[in-house]
């Protein structure tokens, strides 16, 4: 059980500090939950207020790790609010509500909560911390998630072909397919969990509209013990069917063998891995990180080889402001978690398997628990070269030893000074030398 | 075994009406897929430019639709306008959202309103498979809004073998939800997202990939296996949760033997649960659809927005004329579907005789149909119902309102598209009233 929880509490909200006024607006305020909430659902109300000066709210965010949760809109009735400040236009319709699924959140989380004004300005209100029961995890007998968390031209696709080639492991196709059937069904729990979609059946929007199932207004069952059925041992339920799902597909793909693990990629933004983590009790995960300079490079070129930006490259406007968002956001992640104890989370580093393979693999399978003598080891490698050997349209450098520090002669020298000023610490966390 | 057979595939001899020409390549006639989809591939060109999307439509409602993205240099050779490069499309049918024999149009459509119909498909998939005698099985009220389907959930929910989630205050639809969960994964543009993942931050990127088509996972036998066994596997996932829900609000030592919820008649559901549940019963709920027209329009007045459908149509003559006669004539081609297996129910008898038609009702559902326990039931039913429901002489004044309410011209509109629907349901036509009137 997380610290602070109680026997029976799902979700508990341990701090909330709210902003109050300031040049922006007259006020608002976090009504529900309160300090000190403890909710037997895995669905959180938060309920408020905010009320702008000048420039009015567009909507209020929700956000979790930066990450935008919830987008609701100000439209709630406040009578209170309108007699407090009698003189301000929307004062009366001041209020907020909304809904979220709480297994979007890790174990141990924070809300915040932003108003964005018309003019685009972002103010935040307030924050919330909390924490959320793990969901019960399985007996153990499944084939177990070896979670290969990793940003993307990190060499993942290579380590889960090596990791695939082990006879205790199982993965689809790793070098022509990217399967994320784990994700799938855990994002498929996590939208079917949320309240607005859990409410759907009591309070359906309209049955023509495709995927009605998924959204509902998100008002109350008024039933409170059939809300908090649907809301905590419901989804526990549901969590357990998709874990069947899960071990029905790897089964399948394993035929008559009876694999250990079934490997699979993980983004460092994505909650799968902490929900599989908390769902199977053999989970485990492995870092992979490569030079984030080599990443960034290998990034630009494989954008450019298909003519159309991805690994978060188009958020970010140019390759400097790349860095400094969505690449820094993810190697702070990876740190965090190699940090974080609770995750068990094993560190690999491309740079090892490209120049070392097989006693980097050997110390991987070992640390996993999986046989790691020097015969498997070096079959495992020799069936994975196999797989691997045509890969041409995986690949932005023709030698894949040689694409090691790529970085001081491919990246132009002002980004490199970037690199230096955004990574260089946790570079230095991950043992490679900042410039 | 397949699960899908193609019976026959009909396309125009003769093209015209805006189009160069049209063809719809796959399937042939006697084709059989092994899993719950299939495909249909073809192309059209229309004289005035690109088109805009092929639509697949069941009974005259969407099922699948695609845009025309598959390039056809064939095509194009043969006819040289420069649409002609991407006249082909690819659409991929779900067979978990079409009736087990089925009968599919298929509709162009382009700019400016432009649509021709360019085939007719016609086939046959298997059931899904019945599992779960053990299981609450659905009792399903097939009806329209507004025909006294909320007493009759409420009565039957009364029954001690049956269960329904607090009638007056909610329209539960927890058998809707989850065979709709089961619609949605069993479309390959959602299964195949798990062998080739789109963009992960985009919400729902599980569930809705039009550009996923069989073949992308590079694996036909474990495609194969996503589209057949996997399927069936995620309906007996849904088959319990809506068990495990009514278990738990039914609260009581003894399992019910039904779960009571209402259905509308355009919905598939009913025919999916009928499959899933060997043990399912289905009623079908009819009121004078005169009356159910009064009623609509003076529910609709007194909430001040409009309702069961009547916003998607200009006036109450157009209403009649669309909503409620497809509605009317859908239950009707149900009744005659089922046959012995459906039970007809009016409110009318509902209302007038209700020992008689609940001792019907229970007989067909295999329950104890004794004097005493119809008048058990009924007074459960009376004693807990809401004060606004509970008035039977204001219920019994409304039948026949349509002869005070309606006015001539909605009468006569009635007469029209009605009269003959009404006559199958065992109710007077409106000429004959207006006659004897």
């Amino acid at each position: 059980m997380a610290a602070g929880m109680t026997e029976t509490g799902l979700v508990s909200i341990e701090t909330i500090a709210n902003n109050g006024a300031s040049d922006y607006v007259h006020g608002g305020n976090v009504d529900t939950p309160r300090e000190g909430y403890s909710g037997d659902s895995y669905g959180l109300t938060i309920e408020g207020w905010v009320l702008s000066r000048q420039i009015p709210v567009e909507h209020v965010e929700v956000l979790h790790e930066e990450r935008p949760l919830a987008v609701v809109e100000v439209d709630q009735e406040r009578p209170d609010i309108a007699a407090g400040f009698p003189e301000v236009e929307g004062a009366s319709r001041s209020g907020y509500r909304t809904t979220i699924s709480t297994l979007k959140l890790s174990n141990s989380f924070e809300l915040v909560l932003r108003a964005k004004l018309v003019d685009g300005t972002r103010l935040p209100l307030a924050s919330l911390r909390g924490q959320r029961r793990s969901l019960p995890a399985s007996g153990g007998e499944e084939i177990q998630p070896l979670m290969v968390n990793t940003i993307g031209r990190s060499g993942s696709t290579l380590l889960v072909t090596l990791l695939s080639s082990h006879p205790d492991v199982v993965a689809f196709s790793p070098f022509i397919k990217d399967a994320r059937v784990s994700t799938y069904w855990v994002n498929l729990l996590q939208d079917l969990s949320e309240p607005a979609s859990l409410l759907a059946p009591f309070d359906p929007p309209d049955l023509e509209l495709p995927h009605w199932w998924l959204s509902s207004a998100g008002g109350e069952l008024g039933e409170p013990e059939v809300e908090r059925w649907l809301g905590g041992e419901g989804v526990e339920s549901l969590a357990g069917l998709c874990r069947g799902q899960i071990e029905a597909f790897y089964r399948h793909l394993a035929e008559q063998s009876r694999p250990r693990f079934f490997v699979e990629k993980y983004l460092p933004h994505q909650t799968v891995p902490d929900l599989l983590a908390e769902m199977y009790s053999g989970a485990r995960e492995v870092i992979l990180v490569r030079d984030f300079r080599d990443t960034l490079c290998s990034v630009i070129a494989f954008n450019r080889k298909r003519g159309w930006d991805a690994f978060g490259r188009a958020e970010g406007g140019d390759d400097a402001e790349y860095v400094r968002g969505p690449l820094r956001q993810s190697v702070a992640t990876l740190a965090g978690r190699l940090q974080n104890q609770s995750t068990g989370a094993l560190l690999v580093r491309y740079e090892d398997l490209i120049l070392n393979p097989e006693p980097a693999l050997a110390e991987l399978f070992a640390a996993l628990g999986l046989a790691a003598d020097e015969d498997l080891v070096g079959e495992t490698v020799a069936l994975a070269q196999q797989s691997t050997a045509s890969m041409d349209h995986h690949r932005t450098t023709s030698d894949p030893a040689a694409s090691i520090g790529r970085w001081r002669k491919d990246l132009p020298e002002e980004i490199a000074a970037v690199c230096n000023d955004e990574l260089g610490s946790l570079l230095a966390e991950f043992g490679y030398e900042a410039s | 075994m397949a699960l899908v057979e193609i019976k026959r595939v009909e396309q125009p001899d003769a093209v015209g009406g805006g189009l160069l020409g049209c063809r719809l390549d796959r399937p042939k006639s006697a084709a059989r897929s092994d899993t719950y989809s299939f495909e249909l591939v073809g192309w059209a060109l229309s004289e005035a430019g690109p088109l805009a999307k092929v639509e697949v439509l069941q009974e005259g409602r969407l099922v699948a639709e695609a845009e025309f993205d598959d390039p056809r240099p064939d095509i194009a050779t043969a006819f040289p306008v420069a649409h002609a490069e991407r006249a082909g499309f690819r659409v991929s049918v779900s067979a978990v959202d079409l009736r087990q024999e089925f009968a599919l149009d298929l509709v162009v459509r382009g700019p400016e309103g432009f649509h021709a119909k360019i085939a007719e498909v016609t086939g046959e998939r298997a059931p899904l498979p019945a599992a779960g005698e053990d299981l609450i099985q659905p009792l399903i009220v097939n009806t329209i809004g507004r025909s006294g389907s909320t007493w009759l959930v409420w009565l039957l929910s009364c029954l001690p073998e049956a269960v329904a989630f607090s009638p007056w205050a909610r329209d539960a639809r927890v058998g809707t939800y989850w065979t709709s969960v089961l619609q949605g994964l069993a479309r390959p543009q959602s299964y195949l997202a798990q062998l080739v993942p789109g963009p992960l931050e985009q919400p729902t990127w599980w569930l809705d990939r039009p550009d996923l088509r069989p073949g992308v996972g590079g694996d036909k036998e474990l495609e194969a296996w996503l589209g057949d066994e996997a399927i069936e596997s995620v309906a007996g996932f849904c088959q319990s949760r809506i068990d495990a829900f009514y278990a738990r609000v039914a609260d009581s030592a003894e399992r019910p033997g039904y779960f009571v919820e209402k259905y509308m008649p355009y919905q598939l559901t009913p025919d999916l649960l009928a499959e899933l549940y060997p043990g399912s019963r289905e009623i079908i709920l009819v009121r004078d659809f005169r009356d159910m027209l009064c009623s609509v329009i003076a529910f609709n007045r007194k909430r001040g927005w409009e309702g069961f459908g009547r916003a998607d149509v200009a006036s109450d003559e157009e209403y009649v004329q669309t909503t409620v006669a497809n509605s009317a004539r859908r239950l009707l081609r149900r009744l005659r579907e089922q046959g012995e297996a459906a039970h007809l129910v009016r409110y009318e008898d509902l209302i007038q005789k209700p020992e008689e038609t609940l001792a019907a009702m229970m007989a067909y559902l295999g329950l104890d149909p004794s004097e005493e326990a119809v008048a058990e039931t009924l007074a459960r039913a009376e004693a807990n119902s809401l004060e606004s429901h509970r008035t039977t002489d204001k219920a019994s004044a409304s039948i026949g309102r349509w002869q005070r309410d309606l006015s001539p011209e909605l009468a006569q509109v009635c007469a029209e598209v009605l009269d003959p629907v009404l006559t199958e349901f065992g109710y007077e036509p409106t000429l004959a009233l207006a006659s004897e009137g």
